[in-house]
């Protein structure tokens, strides 16, 4: 059984028409939609089991508490880190970043350097302009090459002694490019640099093994692998994190406050300050367990036979072009059709049942790499079928001439 | 978007443009009607009097195709 066939079922919103066609959801690259047992299990606390964590000593509170920590050890086991510590829960991928920008920026020096790459999502670009704004610390970029792959020479070039962190995308969410993760972490690692990977667009995606890739830093969030919204997951390896020291302040993170002072509790929960998005852990927890159900090798082989496919036969089409690697390449096809603007592309296309992205997909270095202001992108994932693509090419071919 | 202004009022509007068909008609059809209007006439057009001409069903998503023009005219027109 296809994997399409075996999991359609469980994602309720995939029973919906859209203006009376069947939803063809092609936008999970941006938020993928959500299983029943995550659903459920988030209704579930909120009904039985919800209270603030780590504070109350109430059963309730304990049920809480053990569920928000056993969602660590469910994310820990998942991207194969080597402590529970080196998982620090999140808003999300960019307050992933932030954090960790937020706090190495206190530390810049004007001189240093910060290496991002031409591919990044504005997420990992952005936190690093601001950590670096009035430091005098130079922000400078991996170009790429050829299909839109990075420029390895150039960047071995451009990693220096002055280097301090290295951010790059784990997958471009435009190009579907495959960074080669360890390799960029091991040069980053030669000149004293510290890494950064944007894993935003690879963990839905592929198996995943933090002790293979060796990055100090790797951000991700929970809504594009099938869990809510409003929670993320900094990993980060363990003397990496110690040495972090914190940026942001509340309950949760300290030990013990005067009132102009305090001392720092111990990791992960020293980076999570306030109360944290609880119910959000627990979908995650159940997204996790699904996705392990279906195995991770599984899901990139379906994924990327879809992408394969929907290369093929979208470059078929003489008015469109297709964007990124033909081969080895990731869940995300971005595309754009002669005489249309992607936003009618995606408009036409939505009268038609079939949701994808367009615009800049918050890459707007990227786009003028591609020199253009915008494309239509289609993503899958574990609930898209062939036929889906088929029909993406089929909807795609009929768009004729400029709108 | 250019405007050629003539004793306080606009004379002519044109525009160049890499855009979505919304905007495009947006664009088109407020460079047609300032024409002839007072400057602070022409600031003074809306979503609402571009949307009386278009007739089209714009989604709330795709306001902002809608006002792009608009609001560039506004900066040209100081």
């Amino acid at each position: 059984m296809t994997l399409d066939a075996q999991t359609r079922g469980d994602f309720p919103i995939l029973e919906r028409t859209v203006n009376g066609r069947p939803l063809v959801y092609l936008d999970s690259a941006a938020s993928s939609q959500k299983p029943r047992t995550v659903i459920e299990a988030m209704t579930r606390y909120y009904e039985t089991s919800h209270a603030n964590v780590h504070r109350s000593i109430h059963t309730l509170g304990e049920e809480a508490t053990e569920l928000y920590e056993l969602a660590r050890d469910r994310v820990q086991r998942f991207i194969g880190a080597a402590a529970r510590e080196e998982v620090v829960f999140t808003r999300g991928t960019t307050d992933a970043i932030s954090i960790v920008a937020e706090a190495i920026g206190r530390t810049l020096k004007p001189g240093d350097e910060i290496l991002v790459t031409d591919m990044e999502h504005h997420s990992n670009l952005v936190p690093w302009q601001v950590a670096a704004r009035d430091r005098g610390v130079r922000i400078r970029s991996v170009p790429l090459i050829g299909e839109g792959t990075l420029d390895l020479a150039a960047a071995e070039r451009l990693l220096n002694e002055r280097t301090r962190l290295f951010a790059f995308a784990h997958v471009s969410n435009v190009l579907g490019t495959i960074n080669p993760v360890a390799d960029l972490v091991a040069r980053a690692r030669r000149v004293g640099a510290l890494s950064l990977v944007d894993g935003a667009q690879a963990v839905p995606h592929l198996p995943l093994d933090m002790s293979v890739l060796e990055c100090d830093f790797y951000a991700f969030s929970a809504h594009k692998m099938l869990g809510p919204t409003g929670l993320g997951v900094l990993y980060g390896r363990r003397p990496v994190l110690e040495a972090l020291e914190p940026a942001r302040g509340g309950s949760e993170m300290i030990k013990e406050v005067w009132v102009d002072r305090a001392t720092w509790n111990d990791l992960p929960w020293r980076l999570e300050p306030g109360t944290p998005p609880i119910a959000e852990t627990v979908g995650l927890t159940a997204a996790i367990e699904y996705l392990e159900k279906l195995g991770m090798e599984r899901v990139r082989e379906h994924e990327q036979a879809l992408a394969t496919q929907a290369v093929e036969v979208l470059s078929a089409i003489p008015s469109v072009r297709v964007y990124g690697p033909r081969r080895e390449r990731a869940a995300v096809v971005a595309f754009a059709v002669d005489g249309w603007h992607p936003h009618d592309v995606a408009a036409a296309l939505d009268a038609e049942g079939i949701a994808v992205r367009a615009g800049h997909h918050c890459a707007q270095p990227l786009m003028r790499w591609c020199g253009v202001v915008g494309t239509s992108r289609a993503s899958f994932s574990v609930y898209n079928s062939s036929e889906e693509v088929a029909l993406l090419a089929h909807a795609v071919a009929s768009l004729g001439g400029a709108p | 978007m250019q405007v050629k202004l003539d004793g306080g009022r606009v004379s002519a509007a044109r525009f160049a443009g890499d855009s979505c068909a919304i905007c495009t008609a947006s664009a088109d059809v407020l460079s047609e009607m300032v024409e002839g209007r007072s400057r602070a006439e022409a600031a003074a057009l809306g979503a609402g009097d571009v949307l009386g001409v278009l007739q089209a069903d714009v989604r709330p998503t795709r306001m902002r195709c809608v006002t792009l023009p608009i609001t560039v005219l506004a900066k040209a027109l100081g």
